[in-house]
């Protein structure tokens, strides 16, 4: 794996625009960076991976699908208690994901994330976005166009939206004509301009797709409903299933009374408590690291403490012999969190930037490919940068 | 083969063109910001931007040459974007080529420091069913324009409008107060101001019900 500098395309700020990235530089002008190419979308740089090292990334990635698949059948069917005292799920919740994860439910997508040590071939699971995740434009659209303007003969692993659209055509054979609704705060530029993707894609797909904000989705108390009070038969939200259980309309929402994307079985995955379970069932699985409930950067190691439901690398605290290394800030380390603490592991490190690498399952377990953060720091946060990679 | 073979979209490059004509520094984006022509721009902005506007066409028309879809003869174009709208200019080798005559501009702003930004040439006609995605296909959206009381029809359209001067971008988070993105009943997507449609007075359906939680943290929903 190699990291190299490059030129931005002259236009990058308008293609990337043409491709749906309008927030690529955090509202700021990139050109006040030292050379360019933009402070979100960062395409000053790109990462070169070998294809073995793309077959690894891949076959790690359908490897831990199948791991979570099996630790969810064993939560769902033979250990819901723990939904309850590890989760910290209400009783109706758990009766609904168990219901979803019976049925088999119907997913769109997640996306893990991976450290590569690609010196020792090490590829380890950090944690898995399953319920909300985004840098799907990012990762579908705008490396592979940065792809197609760079390095037109070269390959790269991403097929996301190859995958996506597939998945869109089956999930059109499931909803019998009805439309998806796709619902997400329409005032945030980020998670708007993703649903907008989405619906995008469905609408290739022969789908009826109608968007809405959160806020208007009603109910008449036995089902969800539109604004122009039309029954929403299936919904596809970019809102955590953890806060929807928190509203009002979440009873309604977890209930038979239309589909979901992603279903209720997801939120047991998006929650950083799976780590520990996946560590428990598979101790010596080389893609998985020990992981244990609770805050323990206290131990002689070198340890990670996260929140179970923390979001863009809030509340990391990195421990090395229960000295704090590196630590962040953030909303969700309140009194009430739940925590995890993870054995400390490798990241991708070139000319001093680290990297970790979002990988895409898309519907029953089809691997989509890849996209790389990077940061001076080790722990990636929200403005950490989006860089594009090849193979050769 | 590891990368998708191609990619389309329709949509989102509008939502994206609609984010960069409408930025935090522009004019109220629950106005028009399409213009056919120098006179809609100065009414809309004053006597004062008569010159801002003549330069915004001119700027547009220039970037309108380079980027409008090429077609190698008026009925090729013509055939593609329906009506009558085409017109002939040399290309950069010196050869002939039609591209659809520029119906008017997008402009989020004419003066000030955000002159420029968003600034884009739209093209007269609609997309070729080739590009049209299935549904507006089916709602016959993509059938050759049709002229009405001698106006030109204009497509804000990823495939129909030139590309944005904007350098600078949104943020990740909010719009300006207020704004949302907001679903046209074609099939696009616009900024609007965030109303709240108006509802029978006794109605039995409540709202609100889903996204409370979510507005308590400062950061996004996604991760």
């Amino acid at each position: 794996m190699e990291r190299i500098e490059i030129a931005p395309r002259q236009d990058w700020a308008q293609r990337v625009a043409h491709y749906g990235l309008a927030y690529h530089s955090h509202g700021e002008d990139p050109a006040q960076t030292q050379k360019g190419g933009g402070l979100w979308w960062h395409e000053g740089a790109f990462w070169k991976i070998s294809e073995a090292e793309a077959d690894l990334l891949d076959d790690a990635t359908a490897e831990l699908h199948n791991r979570c698949l099996d630790a969810l059948d064993f939560l769902m069917t033979r250990a819901p208690s723990r939904l309850q005292s590890e989760w910290g799920w209400p009783q109706w919740f758990i009766d609904a994901a168990r219901a979803s994860w019976r049925d088999r439910d119907p997913a769109l997508m997640g996306r893990m994330d991976l450290a590569f040590d690609d010196e020792r071939g090490a590829v380890k699971l950090l944690e898995i976005n399953a319920d909300t995740p985004t840098l799907c434009i990012e990762t579908a659209l705008v490396q592979w166009n940065w792809l197609e303007d760079c390095f037109p003969g070269s390959d790269q692993f991403n097929s996301l939206h190859e995958k996506l659209l597939v998945r869109f055509k089956d999930l059109a054979l499931r909803t019998g004509g009805a439309p998806i609704h796709f619902a997400a705060y329409l005032h945030l530029v980020e998670e708007a301009l993703h649903s907008i993707y989405w619906q995008d894609l469905a609408r290739q797909a022969g789908i009826t797709a109608i968007g809405l904000d959160l806020g208007q989705i009603g109910s008449d108390g036995t089902q969800l409903l539109d604004e122009d009070n039309n029954r929403i038969a299936f919904l596809h939200k970019l809102y955590p299933w953890e806060w929807a259980i928190r509203d009002e309309f979440g009873p309604l929402l977890a209930s038979r009374a239309q589909g979901v994307l992603e279903p209720p079985w997801k939120a047991a995955l998006s929650d950083k408590a799976i780590l520990a379970l996946l560590h428990e069932m598979f101790p010596d699985h080389p893609h998985i690291l020990p992981a244990f409930l609770g805050r323990h950067g206290e131990k002689m190691g070198q340890w990670v403490e996260k929140p179970c439901l923390g979001r863009e690398g809030q509340n990391i605290r990195m421990t090395q012999n229960g000295k704090v290394v590196e630590a962040t800030p953030g909303e969700y380390g309140t009194a009430k969190a739940r925590w995890i603490t993870q054995a400390c592991t490798r990241l991708s490190q070139k000319d001093g930037w680290n990297a970790v690498i979002g990988s895409w399952v898309v519907g029953e377990g089809e691997t989509g490919g890849i996209i790389f953060r990077e940061a001076r720091t080790l722990i990636m946060r929200d403005g950490s940068r989006v860089v594009p990679h090849l193979m050769g | 083969m590891r990368r998708s073979r191609s990619i389309q979209i329709t949509i989102l490059a509008s939502a994206s063109l609609a984010l960069a004509a409408c930025d935090n520094n522009g004019p109220d984006p629950s106005s028009e910001n399409f213009f056919p022509d120098t006179a809609s721009c100065t009414t809309a902005f004053g006597q004062d931007a008569a010159s801002e506007c003549a330069s915004a066409f001119q700027h547009a028309s220039v970037e309108h040459a380079v980027s409008a879809p090429r077609f190698t003869s008026q009925e090729a174009c013509r055939e593609a974007t329906g009506g009558n709208e085409c017109q002939m200019i040399r290309d950069e080798m010196g050869r002939n080529i039609a591209i659809p005559i520029m119906a008017g501009i997008v402009a989020g702003a004419i003066t000030g420091a955000s002159a420029g930004r968003g600034l884009m040439p739209v093209y007269a006609g609609r997309p070729t069913n080739e590009t049209c995605p299935e549904p507006d296909r089916r709602q016959g959206l993509c059938e050759p324009a049709r002229r009405s009381g001698g106006s030109s029809s204009s497509y804000i359209h990823s495939f129909y409008t030139g590309s944005s001067s904007t350098p600078v971008g949104a943020t990740r988070g909010d719009l300006s107060r207020g704004t949302r993105f907001q679903p046209t009943t074609n099939g696009q997507i616009r900024l609007a101001e965030a109303a709240m449609r108006p509802r029978p007075a006794f109605s039995s359906v409540s709202h609100g019900g889903l996204g409370a939680t979510g507005r308590s943290f400062s950061s996004s929903a996604a991760s």
